[in-house]
């Protein structure tokens, strides 16, 4: 559903994404785990159209920078970006129309209501919480019923409801066959539901793994230190030259548990 | 090395070093630097062949009216959410540290010196201006230090006010009563005067010299001092000047031995600033402009489908900001400070100069340009280049409503012809639509990916060169036909012209570049 091949994107002399190559199926929740720096938001903010890059981004086969391919995507940033002078109602109304969305009213109060944002429809945006701002924002992401949803921590400022309430959300996409692909450095949130993760490093995919193929005890915490922790590489490391610095494993080397 | 002392001196040092490191922002201050030279060698010429210089009372007015202006907003500042004098990591590092707030106070008050410094730089730029009133380069850093000083004054004024009125609404009541006070008797002697049917210089001659003037704290001694050192009274001069810096002191003063514990005071207007600081650089830019004030919710609902959502829900915002929809506060104090110029001076193409001036810097306000520094424009399923027209729609009605109420009532006021008007109309309009376009070729091609002040720098220089052409289209028309009308609608032919190429340039801006950020470097 959403496929990544070879994308570079480079800020000045700094290479942020170093021919990273990504997928992530229909009906599947991808990881993308990877520490601070690693280049994971610049990956999703050039697959949700909002940077330049080199090489291809598709979304169910679209050119991502389309207007189908914009129609069946959606985009939960890390920071959620409300409109102040908007109420809770009315960013749903915007998207609803700007997205020329038929009867999503039923729709937009049930996410309203799944998200407790109910009683909160007529606040404006510049009255509540981060917190609530998140929740308004994947509301918003949610409510055109995209085939693939792209979330940049997303649980990152959500209470304990709003954190259940959003797996619990994923989780019904996935069934819903909805391509997930989540970046996040809270291992815990994912462990139970991932079907693929990537974990980024130095701007690099350093390791694909396929649930299925784990070996048998291995957990995603114990593979992300094992590929993190070692030749450990820091931003700094990725200024000029052009390449990536020694720490990054390059595609060949990425380890693999792929089925 | 005390604390304090030690970083000041460190963040000097190293803010020296990024300069060398980063040769882009060396080049900017150069420019700037060149600039300001430049202006000054154009002061000697425009001093040699100045024939007569206009009478000091007009700056002594002009400087009165612009000081009381930054009085005005701090004094209004200091009763919302007070000064952002500290920043988050002082308010972090320093404010739970073993150091005597005192000292932490008066380290604020050195790091404000450096705001106000950087805030009158501008004053500098003015030396061909100052020379028009027969003030040389020595008065011209008489007017810097004056203006600085009076900055300095005005910051720990709205401290003092913030910790003396916060959640005392009778005493913002009396503050709000004093300050009015206090430009009272100059209000009425000017109402008087007017009255009397006094001509401009008799009437601007006598509120300068009124003794009305110097009652008044900050803009008037600023105003008058300099008006003493300009007449050669250095007692004059002295005792303004003298009772700024003693007002200055004694607000210290007060801090100080009044309000030790002021952590909390000055705690809202930091977050608040940082807040909003990284609001900005995260993308977030209407919330980093938010207002202030309540809004009340009483109509809601969006309008338009597709990329006219961007405009249904700019006029829904623009409603929701002011019950004039379009004619925001901005817009208001435009319309009448034009309108209040239109009738002084009784001609529309002076006025249609100033306001253009104005545009340049007030296309930002427009809530299209916003949208590109969040997310949602880019998203939406809808051709680039009709987002990008549907999202600036708002500013361009607004312009032509602006334009219509200022060149209409000002017009009659001015006892211009309607073709004139309906000219000016068009001349303001289309300069707004080719300052979007400006702005778009801009974004689309530096992505915004350099400084604030590089980008204005960079902006300023394409609003000129593409300006030029126009303008010398236009004198060519005044030489050939000896009518201002064809010079305008040359002009107006021009701006069209060049802001649609402006806009073909930049058709791939939401598909070609990058989402721009805010970039607030120090």
């Amino acid at each position: 559903m959403i496929t990544v091949n070879e994308v570079s994107k480079r800020y000045g002399s700094f290479l942020a994404n170093d021919k990273v190559s990504v997928t992530a199926a229909a009906g599947e929740l991808t990881v993308l785990l990877g520490p601070n720096g690693a280049g994971k938001s610049t990956l999703i903010k050039s697959i949700c159209g909002l940077l330049r890059f080199t090489g291809e981004v598709s979304i169910d086969g679209l050119d991502n920078r389309s207007t189908e391919a914009k129609r069946i995507l959606g985009y939960v940033p890390e920071m959620p970006v409300l409109y102040p002078l908007l109420t809770v109602g009315e960013h749903l109304e915007f998207i609803a129309r700007a997205y020329r969305l038929d009867d999503w009213r039923p729709r937009a109060d049930e996410l309203l209501r799944r998200f407790e944002l109910a009683d909160k429809k007529a606040k404006l945006g510049r009255e509540l919480s981060k917190g609530m701002q998140q929740k308004v924002s994947v509301c918003c992401a949610l409510l055109p019923q995209p085939k693939a949803v792209v979330l940049d921590e997303p649980l990152v400022g959500l209470d304990p409801h709003g954190i259940r309430e959003l797996k619990a959300m994923m989780a019904d996409l996935r069934r819903d066959g909805c391509a997930l692909l989540v970046s996040t450095h809270i291992i815990d949130s994912v462990e139970d539901d991932w079907d693929a993760t990537y974990i980024m490093s130095g701007g690099k995919v350093a390791a694909k793994c396929r649930r299925e193929a784990m070996p048998f005890g291995k957990t995603l915490e114990d593979v992300y230190f094992s590929i993190t922790e070692v030749g450990a590489d820091t931003p700094s490391n990725r200024h000029s030259g052009g390449t990536a610095g020694s720490g990054s494993p390059s595609e060949e080397e990425a380890q693999t548990w792929m089925s | 090395m005390d604390v304090l002392a030690y970083i000041l001196l460190t963040s000097f040092k190293n803010s020296l070093r990024k300069l060398v490191r980063k040769p882009g922002k060396l080049v900017l201050y150069l420019i700037v630097l060149g600039a300001m030279v430049a202006v000054l060698v154009l002061s000697l010429f425009t001093k040699a062949n100045l024939e007569e210089v206009i009478p000091l009372p007009f700056f002594t007015g002009i400087m009165f009216l612009f000081v009381a202006f930054f009085l005005c907003v701090s004094v209004i500042q200091g009763l919302s959410s007070g000064s952002a004098i500290f920043e988050m990591q002082d308010v972090n590092l320093l404010f739970t540290a073993p150091v005597d707030s005192r000292k932490i106070l008066l380290y604020g008050i050195v790091r404000i010196l450096k705001t106000a410094f950087f805030a009158s730089f501008f004053i500098l730029f003015n030396s061909n201006t100052l020379v028009l009133f027969g003030i040389d380069v020595s008065g011209l850093f008489l007017v810097f230090v004056a203006f600085l000083l009076s900055v300095l004054v005005d910051t720990i004024a709205t401290l003092v006010i913030y910790c003396t009125t916060n959640g005392r609404p009778a005493r913002k009541r009396a503050v709000r009563v004093l300050l009015l006070m206090m430009f009272l008797p100059l209000a009425v002697q000017a109402f008087i005067l007017y009255g009397q049917g006094t001509d401009m210089m008799a009437f601007i001659g006598a509120l300068t010299a009124s003794p009305y003037l110097g009652f008044i704290p900050v803009a008037g001694w600023t105003a008058a001092g300099l008006s003493a050192a300009f007449s050669g009274d250095g007692g004059g001069c002295l005792l303004y000047f003298g009772l700024d810096v003693l007002l200055g002191l004694a607000l210290t003063a007060f801090i100080l031995f009044t309000n030790p514990d002021y952590y909390e005071d000055v705690l809202v207007a930091t977050e608040t600033a940082y807040e909003r600081t990284r609001a900005a650089a995260e993308g977030n830019i209407s919330y980093a402009e938010r207002p202030s004030r309540s809004v009340r919710v009483a109509h809601t609902g969006i309008t338009g489908l597709g990329a006219r959502a961007f405009l249904g829900k700019h006029l829904r915002e623009d409603f929701r900001q002011s019950r004039l929809g379009l004619l925001g506060t901005a817009s208001l104090i435009v319309v009448a400070c034009a309108l209040m110029a239109a009738f002084f001076i009784r001609d529309l193409a002076i006025v249609i100069q100033i306001l253009m001036w104005a545009q340049i810097f007030l296309i930002g306000t427009g809530r299209g340009l916003k949208e590109l520094y969040s997310h949602y424009i880019y998203l939406v399923p809808e051709p680039p280049f009709t987002k990008v027209v549907w999202s600036n729609l708002e500013i361009t009605l607004r312009t032509l409503v602006e334009g219509v109420l200022i060149f209409g009532l000002g017009g009659l006021l001015a006892q211009a012809d309607a073709l004139t008007m309906v000219l000016c109309i068009a001349i303001y309009t289309l300069f707004a639509f080719l300052l979007l376009g400006a702005n778009y070729v801009i974004i689309r091609f530096t992505g915004a990916n350099v400084t604030a002040g590089i980008l204005i720098l960079v902006y300023m220089v394409e609003v000129l060169l593409l300006m030029a052409p126009g303008l010398a289209l236009g004198f060519g028309a005044l030489a050939l036909t000896g009518s201002g009308f064809m010079f305008g609608l040359v002009l107006a032919v021009w701006e069209l012209v060049a802001g649609a190429a402006c806009f073909a340039l930049s058709r791939g801006v939401l598909h070609n570049c990058d989402m721009p950020v805010i970039r607030l470097e120090k």
